[in-house]
Order: C-alpha cells, then structure tokens, then sequence
C-alpha cells in the first residue's frame, strides 16, 4: 500500500456531501419550512435562515479569505442562495446547500485575487498584542485541513457550540466532535511551535 | 483541560479555548440580512424562469443532437461546460455536456469553465486541450494533454485525478493549477489543500503553497515550497531531472531550510537515491526536528509507510 492511500483519512475529511438531515432535534427550527416560506416571498423566514446559517456561512469564508472581506462575501453567498434557492432538491438539506455555495465563492474570491493571504491582513491596522495574536491564530487555523478549519471557525470565531454547528452543517455530532478535538489539538501545536521558535 | 467546554461551552472552561474565543471573537459576523429583492418568489417571475429553464432545455438538447449526431439512447454521466470568450468574460454561451471520451479544445479567445460532477469544478485556460477520460461514483478522471487548468476540488481523497503526460495528479482535496507545455512537460502548483503527483509508482506530495515539476521523459521532480531559494531549485532540477547529477544531492541538502523540510522528506522516497543517500537526507532532517521517540531511523530508511507518514505529520508543523 501506498504512503497516501494510508493518510487520505487522515488528512482531507470529507465536509462537502449533502448528506440526508437528521430528523429534527426538540427545539430545531424546521428549516424546510422556512425555505419554502423564502420561495413564496416570505421575508421573515429569509431573516430566519440568515439568522441560523450566517455565521457558519462567514466562518467558511473567513476559513479562505480575509475577514475584511467575508463579510460582504457571506451577504453574496446569502443572495445568491436566494437566487437558486428553487434548485434546491431537499430543502431541509439547506446548511450543506449553503456552506457548498460559500466554498465557491471563496473559490471564485480566490481566483480573482490569484493570491491568499497567509498573514491576513484584516487586523493589521489595528494595533496591540491581541490583534496580533488573532493574525497569528487565524493564519494557524487556515493552515489545518478543511475540516478542521471550518469547525474551528465555527466554534472559536462565531462562537457556536458543537451541537450547533452539528444541526447546521447536518454533521453528526460525532464527526463534529472529532472535528473539534483534533483540530484543536493541532491548533495547539501550531500555535506553541510558533511560540518555541 | 476540559473537552466539555470545547464541545458545547460546559463543563470547567479550558483557559486556551476561552482565550482564543476573546481574542477571534472580534471577527464573528453579526451583520443583518441582505435586503431581499421584491421579485423573488413572486408566482409570474418563478413561472418565467421555469419556462426559461425548460426551453433552455430543450434548446440544449436539440443542439446537441446536432453538434454530436448520434448518441447512445441510455443517458451518459457527463458534466456540465462551458466555452467563455476571454474577451469579454460573457458568460451567457451555451452550455454544454461533457461525457467520457469527449475533448474539450480551448483556442487564444476561449477559455472553458466545467462543473466536475457534484465535487467542484476546472477552469480551463486558453490553448488548452482537456479529455473527460471517465465519471462515476469511484473515480472521476480527466487527460490534459497541454495548456493550463485549475481544479476546485472538494471531495475524499483520490476521487479526482487528471493525467498529464508526465504523471498523474490525484487530488487529496482543495485547489490547484496544473500546466502542460507542448513538450508534454508538467508543473503542479498547489493553492489550498494537498495533491499528490504520481507516476511509476513514486509518488510525490504536495501540499498547499509548495509546487512540482515533471518531465515527460523522467516523471517527476521532488516538491518544494514557494519559498525556497533559488539555490534549492536549480540543484532540484539538477537531481530530478540532470544528466550529470554530480554533488546535486549535496547541494539540495546544503540549500534546505526547516522550511524545506518537505522536499527532503519528499526525497526519502526518491527512486533514485540508495539508502545511504537517504541517510543523508535524514541526517538533515534530523538537523532541524529530532525524531519522535516512537520512530526508528531503520523503519524510515526502509520508507515504512506508517513512519514516513508518522514523519511527515511531525514535520508537517514546518511546513
């Protein structure tokens, strides 16, 4: 057997496919009605799935571009949801449908750009040792795989919890967890090896 | 430590994660929704587009019957393309199916834009000339035989892998560019993720920001970062690709950085270097990061695979 045919586990879990959602936890909005609330021009539910999907959108970008810019990308992302919002087969599969779309956009970012920054630039004219320590944090994450990237993303930028994060991106929680432990400890190491040198 | 706090904010608090929390939480998004334009959702307009959709249907349709003649009565899987004027970058030209064993030839005015299956998409540049070999649920293959392409891939590992002359890219997953010249002769660039370059056997890895040449004579070279020097390059290209190699060992070794840790970690698998030449090379490594004690030098000199991948993630912290 190959090196890489034993580390393609390891190194590139997969995030993208857009499994079947869990049937809905106590207390879970239905996110299926709320699309079709969308698709027949309710503007509340569109504030609902904003509301439930933003931040796990922004986090995906800002796991690929600078953080001055996801902002103004996770608004395209949500707009250009909306747009092909009656292409979507399994409305209750939104998260992954959405977090697919902020992929490509930050692809299409990228491609335009044709350069990323390692350092981000976002925090540079701002001043003091936090600021720096969320450049060299930021740059640290972006470096792990996507998987753990985005998580990480999630839960230490926009602040959801596991569970949360599990329900939007309709992971399980399991694949959440692991996600988060593993990524966290890698992100310990990169960020003490800095530290060491 | 706590990994209840971690998960879901419960549980004594792990002061790294609370920290981290302070000091990344001034970028969480907290903006309000997009305005939602007045059009969307309106019965008219959905009628509109729908009607649009099928008629460009069955415009697709008709024009492929044209442009291809006969085609088999059972659907092929194909994939969606197409052919953009560099121009003016208009994007309204028609789309098109690309099934297995079809080319795509892309002139100085065109460049094409492909949706790979449900796992990404390839640019394709100008003067390029691209073959779907296969699609499927195990593989989906592409044959650039010249020009440039650039690959959105995310998916599990080995699911996408395009062929060039010189070796074959088997992608790991993320983005990256891959150019053939007219003499067949590759160069791999990874952006983001991880690509491995394979021919014989050898295999070589590439991670995000690190590149790699390839000869169609002699296959591929060992991968280096972005970063590394100009010395490092030239005596790369001397030992991958030279007639005379002469001390280009030497010089490779002499010219790494902790940086460059991957490409000397590449080399431990080098067809073309004995084991006292990776001795060598491992002597360097051992320079910039002491083995983990779970390691043995024999095991890597013997390129166990579980070491050398155990090395590579030790490494990886580098890189």
């Amino acid at each position: 057997m190959s090196v890489d045919a034993r580390s393609t586990a390891r190194h590139c879990p997969r995030v993208t496919t857009v499994p079947d959602p869990a049937p809905l936890a106590r207390g879970e909005p239905d996110v299926a009605a709320a699309v079709a609330a969308v698709l027949s021009g309710d503007r509340e539910a569109f504030g609902l799935l904003h509301g439930l999907f933003a931040r796990m959108v922004h986090a995906i970008l800002l796991a690929r571009v600078p953080a001055r810019e996801a902002d103004d990308l996770t608004q395209d992302v949500f707009l250009t949801a909306l747009r092909k919002l009656d292409q979507l087969k399994n409305r209750a599969a939104f998260g992954p449908w959405v977090a697919q779309i902020a992929r490509n956009r930050a692809y299409d970012h990228h491609r335009r750009s044709r350069r990323f920054d390692t350092l981000p630039a976002e925090l540079a004219g701002r001043g003091g040792a936090d600021a720096l320590e969320a450049r060299e944090a930021l740059a640290a994450i972006r470096a792990l795989p996507a998987a753990y990237r985005e998580t990480l993303m999630m839960r230490l930028v926009e602040g959801m919890t596991g569970p949360e994060i599990a329900a939007r991106m309709s992971m399980t929680p399991g694949s959440v967890r692991v996600n988060l432990h593993r990524g966290m400890r890698l992100l310990r190491d990169a960020l003490g090896q800095k530290e060491t040198r | 430590m706590s990994d209840e706090y971690l998960w879901d904010k419960t549980g004594a608090p792990d002061p790294e994660v609370e920290h981290l929390e302070r000091v990344l939480g001034e970028a969480r998004f907290d903006g309000p929704p997009p305005e939602m334009p007045v059009t969307s959702g309106r019965p008219g307009l959905r009628f509109a587009v729908a009607a649009a959709v099928l008629i460009g249907i069955g415009a697709l349709t008709f024009g492929l019957a044209i442009d291809r003649g006969a085609r088999p009565e059972t659907p092929q899987p194909g994939w969606a393309y197409m052919l953009v004027p560099v121009e003016n970058g208009d994007r309204t030209a028609e789309a098109r199916t690309l099934v297995a064993g079809d080319w795509i030839e892309t002139d100085a005015t065109t460049r094409a834009d492909l949706t790979v299956a449900d796992i990404g998409r390839v640019d394709l540049d100008p003067d390029s000339r691209l073959q779907l070999v296969r699609t499927g649920d195990d593989e989906h293959r592409l044959r650039l035989e010249r020009g440039r392409m650039q690959a959105l891939v995310d998916a599990p590992p080995r699911l996408f892998v395009t062929e060039t002359p010189a070796g074959d890219a088997v992608d790991l997953g993320c983005l990256y560019t891959l150019e053939v010249d007219e003499a067949g002769n590759g160069l791999l660039v990874v952006e983001v993720g991880m690509v491995m370059y394979e021919r014989g056997g050898y295999e070589a890895f590439v991670p995000a920001k690190a590149r790699c040449e390839a000869r169609k004579d002699k296959g591929m070279g060992t991968p280096y970062f972005e970063t590394a020097s100009g010395a490092l390059r030239a005596a790369l290209r001397r030992l991958d690709f030279g007639d005379a190699q002469g001390n280009a060992l030497s010089d490779v070794i002499e010219a790494c950085t902790v940086r460059d840790t991957l490409t000397l970690w590449n080399l431990l698998q080098h067809p073309a270097l004995d084991q006292a030449a990776r001795g060598r090379v491992l002597d360097r490594i051992e320079a910039f990061k002491e083995l983990p004690d779970e390691l043995t030098r024999d095991a890597v000199l013997d390129r166990d695979a579980e070491t050398l991948l155990s090395l590579r993630d030790a490494l990886g912290l580098y890189w």
